[in-house]
């Protein structure tokens, strides 16, 4: 009874409303539920390179103010050798060893996503050294004494040299090898329609294979340089885990040589490829 | 001399304009308005206009325009050339953003030297 009593005087209520009340009143809610509509869904924000990056740069300031902050305190405190001052400064310390380690972590993170945009296989290296670093930040404890921190520091030191330096210049090698590989295969592509574009007018006697025939020979030339140069890279990065060079840094700007040539080639290729095909099509 | 007394001629004081309070001038100006049938009803059907027209064109921000490329590509009769050269033209951008040496991924500056 009372629901019943309550629609009658909801409708009565509707009733005596005038006009503009009723238009106001429709046009509210009206409004309100295409907004529900018109609101951009967000999607599950995909995370990208860029996205990776972003974040490694943010990570990179909040260490370098870390950093500025435990130094501040080393220079307040050695000059007036309080416990308090002492107390200051394990603090700063514990705060900047954690953030070094986000940072090391992030950072390799980004290259690992980088591989897998430009669809190159990710080195199981890599994998154990985000690992080892995001552990690693879980093993810096509140309370720890400066001569801990000290000592857990030294410990990503030692890594850091053994270990992720060799892993980074390994990574960067790979990425820039899977970049230029990725250039030539996507080349090798519009050149392969081209051919069987060619190829199919030869045969029902539209074209003549010549001149393309010697065109074709210059172009296989320069996809076979292409890829001795990544074979030769291939081989000098190679040797980052001898020890024979100074650094990982050396001997990955050793091993990057032949690119500097490939990338002269691929422009050479795909200078190659526009004058044939303009070629090609003009004489149809 | 018979002076004519002139009987002053009572003076009617003018109304006065009551002075209206600017927030009774707007409320009037609302009850008009909404008073207005005819206006209220061209409003309604401009923002439903408004409302289906968003839908159509599904637009969620502002749409960003780029500008023509400066060189357009050559165009050819057969669709498949044009793919291709259109491709060629990206990839070339592509070699000349090439970065061999990789100095945007270079790993962070650290100084591991922290004891005292």
């Amino acid at each position: 009874m009372h629901g019943f009593d309550s629609h009658r005087g909801l409708k009565k209520i509707i009733q005596n409303m005038n006009f503009v009340k009723k238009t106001v009143l429709f046009l509210t809610l009206f409004l309100i539920s295409n907004f529900c509509f018109l609101v951009p869904k967000t999607h599950a924000q995909e995370f990208t390179f860029d996205k990776a990056y972003q974040d490694y740069v943010y990570t990179q300031t909040t260490y370098g103010r870390a950093y500025s902050d435990y130094e501040r305190a080393k220079d307040f405190y050695l000059k007036n050798q309080t416990l308090t001052l002492k107390e200051d400064v394990r603090k700063k310390t514990y705060s900047m060893l954690r953030e070094r380690d986000e940072l090391e972590r992030v950072y390799l993170a980004a290259l690992r996503i980088k591989l897998i945009e430009i669809k190159v296989a990710v080195l199981p290296k890599l994998d154990s050294e985000i690992e080892w670093y995001k552990n690693h930040k879980e093993s810096y404890k509140d309370p720890d004494p400066l001569e801990n921190l000290f000592n857990k520091s030294k410990e990503v030191e030692s890594r850091y040299k053994s270990d992720t330096y060799l892993v980074i210049y390994d990574t960067l090698f790979n990425i820039t090898l899977g970049e230029m590989s990725n250039l030539r295969v996507s080349h090798e592509e519009v050149y392969k329609s081209i051919r069987e574009n060619l190829d199919k007018n030869v045969s029902e006697g539209k074209l003549k294979i010549d001149p393309f025939n010697r065109w074709l020979t210059d172009i296989d030339l320069v996809i076979q340089n292409l890829k001795d140069n990544d074979e030769k890279a291939k081989k000098n990065i190679s040797k980052i885990y001898e020890g024979s060079f100074v650094s990982p840094l050396s001997a990955y700007n050793s091993a990057v040589v032949p690119f500097v040539s490939s990338t002269t080639l691929l422009m050479q290729l795909n200078s190659f490829l526009g004058e044939f095909l303009t070629s090609l099509e003009n004489q149809l | 001399m018979n002076v004519e007394n002139i009987s002053p001629t009572p003076i009617i004081p003018m109304p006065q304009p009551v002075p209206r309070k600017p927030i009774d001038l707007v409320k009037e100006k609302v009850k008009n308005f909404t008073q207005n049938k005819r206006l209220l009803g061209l409003i309604f059907i401009i923002l439903i206009a408004g409302v289906i027209f968003s839908f159509l064109n599904k637009r969620v921000g502002p749409k960003i325009l780029t500008s023509p490329a400066p060189h357009a590509t050559q165009t050819f009769k057969n669709p498949e050339a044009n793919e291709s050269a259109e491709k060629l033209k990206s990839l070339k951008e592509k070699i000349f953003n090439l970065d061999i040496y990789q100095k945007r991924l270079s790993p962070p500056n650290i100084n591991f030297d922290i004891t005292f």
